[in-house]
């Protein structure tokens, strides 16, 4: 494809019907109301030259380059800041207009390079462009005075360089910065010919406030903030529309090239997730995808002490497949199993899947989304009827209380955030709902009404007191209830939650939060016109996770914030496709939908198409098969692109677990500590190369279209097909497009979803179908899918994973902005600058009790495992709870983690484990850390 | 063989998330709930070993019903 540049049609779209009509030179055009002159132009096909205006921004009006005239009208009107008028006559090219805007360039360029040739941007310059545009030809005033050419580069970001003497000073950067991202971290100081941009009083970028979205080179018109990846490599001249696979947000971008090298990744201003914004994962850490250290070829072994042997395809696939087969002969058909990953594609979850049920032979299927969503499965299905989110991004403009429970989309979720703050700016109130102080409590401009601190563990209580406030004031929305839920469920709700145990104040014990506060919040909540509730990984990775999830639902159905625009229930989904590889029926009770593997009818659906009967009993979760690998009943695992050896909790009984099998499969990039594990190794494929889709956490449907060709020759779908067939149940497809076709033909959700729409459309919202052709961007409207809402008892129980006089602390895990999961790719970037090592935070009191003083290395120690970790005081995190993240293997955060998990789903409990933490004079591993 | 921990521990988990309903429904909420998301064999080992003594007593009359369920070969436990 060739390279494809977005229209900047100058100023933001303003939404309405199109009602003004005005005339510009000489030309009808009718367009909303507050639509700018310059963007009307624009939407003519007739280009006003600008240099302070972009469409994602809101009009600046500085440069006086975008001047107009009108008719009636004295002077010469900036386009951009000008609304249309009915009837208006503009005129945007006279003499007059011509000398002023050659006027306006020449001041600019005097204090300008005049080094196009040589510079990075050059073709890629809106300064080029529009001294091209005015019909710039000379300057009369010499470079010999006063100017920024001197001034030193700023090179300390890893992914971005700042050069002031290249900057024009149109504040794009800073409008971006706090228009679009929400960081507010530049400024432009001083004033007239002295004034510049300034990355706060850090003086740098790399130790401002900055988090590198790129939100500002992305609106730079010059060279002045530019990737060095373009300084290094030059001008792409080729572009490929795809999807980012680190987050559930999903973004759109556009990766531009040179030949066969991404030179940079651009978000899209078409994405409907991302509307043109992006984090620093997806903008820039994308080099891990052609690191040395990822493998390419087939690799197998007798025994996982000896070295790995490179070998063909045909070999590794006929190896695995006949070695799956023995065991099976020997062991039995329910022996062995799959692993899908939510990294993945659509289109390769749903053959690993297939592969499992009709080649296997039976139901052990599961997937990485176990260790974190699976409550936010049951939970909704139980309520409201299916597995996902209620809405799409775009409705938080619309909420006037957001409670964020158990997540921190600032670092997790970053450009879902920035629309999430963009909103709280205009006057939005926000709950948090956090044992630590995320960002959000307080950002710039930004302050939480209330920030519900409560006690690791203690959700339940939480939601339930919130509900008992509701119910017991009166302000549930009894409308809304009798009309569309199950009055008996609500009855049977209404009274377990009125009773006294429920109340703010016999829980406050439990939670820690005062009983006031949660009063006051639950007001907020239940008062406001919209109410939205986002959650994350603090939600379901509980021992009552699914518990907690039915406990939002109730609250959002109580108070009737559930089935239009600005309310609902939305779980932010960590990786990329989690929504994705539930839906394609990874779970081993559910076939592709969420439909149980015991429903004959659907059962046959399947059996018809793939020719096999299939198995109507649920198969082994993830850790039961560990279980039974320990047990000597499970014997061989195919794991898809999942380090469960470093992601799932209570490593040491994983990695047991895998070291006991005979048969072990990774589908991988890099031999990730799994792969320490495994007999034979496939080679996978990186976003860049492969051809399907990602479902994002608002139901998404979005296309990965490869950008090159698979390095390791194959695409991971292909690989399966090839297994499952060497298994003797051939399994073939042309494309990647084939298997969204069969998912379309066997779920009635996907019913509407093809390659040929996505392409068309840009991106479907699930249930798509022939009741939704176009998607359903807001679920439960007017009914919920499962008929009427259904309210259910809630009682809080406690996790048996307590503090005691021997673990007297609670560790809680989390993520950071910069790196992603277990970091694979991430640290193979350059994020390693911002997050070098996992660091465990401690409060200041807990730090002095132990004698611990910042930076210390420190033992932490569980029921189950110790590791070191550097630690960081911090009263981010109440008395009594550290935390860290996980996203360096080497840290072993999962050593200490414990096997406790959620009661309906088994999702792990990683948010409370009970642990000691001392000082550590002496690191042993730091050494070998090179700390 | 003993009981699994595991397996001891989740099914115990289970009948205490469910011990609002009174211990006849509830019994009957863990049987439903083991039948549609436990694989056989690990509702095969938990109905082998209904007298381990660590089970509660919540989850061995679930394990009753669930004999019940089994023999009458029924997958659709809702
Ligand atoms: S990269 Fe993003 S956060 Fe950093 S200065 Fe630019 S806009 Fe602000
Ligand atoms: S750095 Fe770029 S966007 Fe920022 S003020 Fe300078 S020219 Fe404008
Ligand atoms: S990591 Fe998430 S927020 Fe960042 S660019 Fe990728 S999809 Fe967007
Ligand atoms: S583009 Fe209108 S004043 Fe700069």
């Amino acid at each position: 494809m060739p390279l494809v540049k977005e229209r900047d049609l100058g100023t933001r779209a303003v939404s309405g019907s199109p009602s003004v009509e005005l005339e510009i030179d000489g030309m009808a055009v009718a367009v909303p109301e507050g639509t700018s002159v310059m963007r009307a132009a624009a939407l003519a096909g007739i280009g006003v030259p600008k240099l302070c205006a972009t469409d994602s921004l809101a009009a600046f009006g500085s440069c006086r380059l975008c001047l107009v005239e009108i008719e009636g009208v004295r002077g010469t009107p900036a386009s951009c800041t000008t609304p249309v008028a009915p009837g208006m006559k503009v005129s945007t090219q006279t003499p007059r207009l011509e000398r002023l805007r050659r006027n306006v360039m020449e001041l600019y360029i005097s204090d300008h390079p005049l080094d196009c040739l040589t510079c990075a941007a050059n073709g890629d310059c809106e300064l080029q462009d529009m001294a091209g545009a005015v019909g710039l030809r000379e300057v009369r005033y010499g470079q010999a005075g006063q100017s920024h050419l001197g001034e030193v580069k700023d090179t300390t970001n890893p992914y971005f360089a700042f050069d002031p003497a290249k900057c024009i000073v149109c504040s794009r950067c800073v409008r971006a910065c706090e228009e679009t991202q929400g960081t507010f971290a530049l400024t432009i100081t001083g004033r007239g010919f002295g004034s510049r941009v300034a990355p706060g009083p850090a003086g740098n970028f790399f130790d401002s406030e900055c988090v590198s979205c790129g939100a500002c080179v992305q609106a730079c018109p010059t060279d002045a903030l530019e990737e060095k990846s373009v300084i290094d490599m030059g001008v792409p001249d080729r572009s490929v529309l795809t999807t980012c696979a680190y987050c559930g947000v999903g973004c759109s971008f556009r990766a531009e090239l040179r030949g066969d090298e991404v030179v940079r990744m651009v978000p899209s201003k078409s994405g409907q997730a991302n509307e043109g914004h992006s984090c620093v994962k997806g903008r820039f850490a994308w080099g891990y995808a052609t690191h040395r250290e990822r493998v390419v070829k087939p690799m197998i072994r007798e025994a996982i002490t000896d070295p790995w042997r490179e070998v063909s395809w045909e070999e590794a696939i006929g190896y695995a497949g006949s070695r799956l087969r023995e065991i099976q002969a020997t062991y039995g058909v329910a022996s062995i199993g799959g692993i899908t990953s939510s990294r993945c594609t659509n289109e390769e979850v749903f053959v690993v899947q297939k592969m499992v049920r009709a080649a296997f032979g039976n139901n052990n299927v599961d997937t990485c989304a176990r260790v974190c969503h699976s409550p936010t499965g049951f939970g909704l299905s139980q309520t409201f009827g299916t597995s996902a989110g209620t809405q799409d991004f775009a409705s938080v403009a619309e909420a006037d209380v957001i409670m964020v429970v158990g997540a921190n989309p600032s670092e997790a979720h970053p450009v879902f955030a920035s629309r999430m703050k963009r909103r709280l700016r205009e006057g939005a109130r926000l709950v948090v709902v956090d044992p630590r102080r995320i960002d959000l409590v307080r950002a710039p401009h930004i302050e939480a009404s209330h920030h519900l601190q409560l006690q690791p563990g203690s959700n339940v209580a939480l939601i339930n007191a919130m509900a008992h406030v509701v119910v017991t004031e009166g302000l549930v929305d009894r409308d809304f209830v009798s009309e569309r839920c199950e009055m008996d469920d609500f009855a049977v709700w209404e009274k377990f939650i009125s009773t006294d145990i429920n109340s703010p104040e016999a829980t406050e014990p439990i939670t820690g939060v005062p009983a006031g506060e949660v009063r006051a919040a639950a007001r907020l909540y239940a008062g406001a016109p919209n109410a939205a509730i986002y959650y994350g990984l603090g939600v379901t990775e509980h021992s009552q996770g699914s518990t907690m999830v039915m406990g939002l639902a109730n609250l959002a159905m109580a108070t009737g914030n559930i089935g239009r625009v600005g309310v609902g229930v939305n779980p932010l989904r960590g990786q990329n496709n989690v929504q994705g590889s539930c839906d394609m029926g990874s779970f081993p009770h559910e076939f592709s939908g969420y439909r149980h593997v015991s429903d004959d009818t659907v059962r046959h659906v399947f059996e018809e198409l793939w020719g096999r009967t299939l198995d109507p009993e649920p198969g082994l979760r993830i850790p039961n098969m560990f279980d039974a690998a320990i047990e000597g009943t499970f014997r061989a695992l195919f794991v898809q692109g999942e380090d469960i050896a470093q992601s799932d909790p209570n490593v040491n009984h994983v990695k047991a677990a895998l070291e006991s099998l005979e048969l072990c499969i990774v589908q991988d990039l890099f031999l990730n500590e799994t792969a320490s594990f495994a007999h034979v190794f496939l080679p996978g494929t990186s976003f860049l190369e492969k051809d399907g889709t990602f479902t994002n956490a608002e139901r998404r449907i979005n296309r990965v279209r490869p950008v090159m060709a698979p390095r390791n020759g194959k695409q991971e779908w292909q690989v399966v097909c090839e297994l499952s067939s060497a298994m003797g149940y051939p399994m073939q497809y042309d494309n990647a497009s084939r298997i969204m076709d069969e998912i379309a033909a066997t779920t009635p959700t996907f019913a509407g979803v093809s390659f040929r729409k996505l392409d068309e459309l840009g991106s479907l919202q699930w249930p798509c179908n022939e009741a939704a052709p176009l998607g359903t961007p807001t679920m439960h409207v007017g009914t919920f899918v499962r008929g009427k809402g259904r309210f259910l008892e809630t009682p809080f129980v406690p996790t048996e994973e307590r503090a005691s006089r021997r673990y007297p602390l609670i560790l809680t895990t989390g993520r950071i902005l910069t790196q992603y999961n277990v970091g694979a790719q991430t640290r193979r970037t350059g994020n390693v600058a911002w997050h070098p090592e996992d660091v465990l935070e401690i409060h200041p009191h807990d730090a002095e009790d132990r004698g611990i003083s910042d930076g210390d290395w420190v033992t932490v120690t569980s029921r189950v495992g110790q590791t070191e970790l550097r630690c960081r005081l911090s009263p981010r995190v109440p008395v009594g709870v550290v935390y860290t993240t996980f996203h360096h293997p080497v840290s072993g955060a999962n050593v200490v983690t414990t096997e406790h998990s959620d009661w309906a789903t088994n999702c792990p409990e990683y948010k409370v484990t009970a642990v000691e933490v001392r000082a550590l004079r002496a690191p042993a591993s730091a050494l070998h850390r090179g700390a | 063989m003993p009981l699994r921990n595991d397996l001891v521990q989740m099914a115990n988990q289970i009948a205490a998330n469910f011990l609002h309903h009174g211990p006849e429904v509830a019994a009957s909420e863990v049987a439903a709930h083991l039948k549609r998301f436990w694989a056989p064999p690990m509702r095969a080992e938990l109905l082998a070993n209904l007298d381990d003594g660590r089970l509660d007593p919540i989850v061995v009359r679930a394990g009753e019903l669930l004999r019940e369920l089994e023999s009458a070969g029924s997958n659709s436990a809702s």
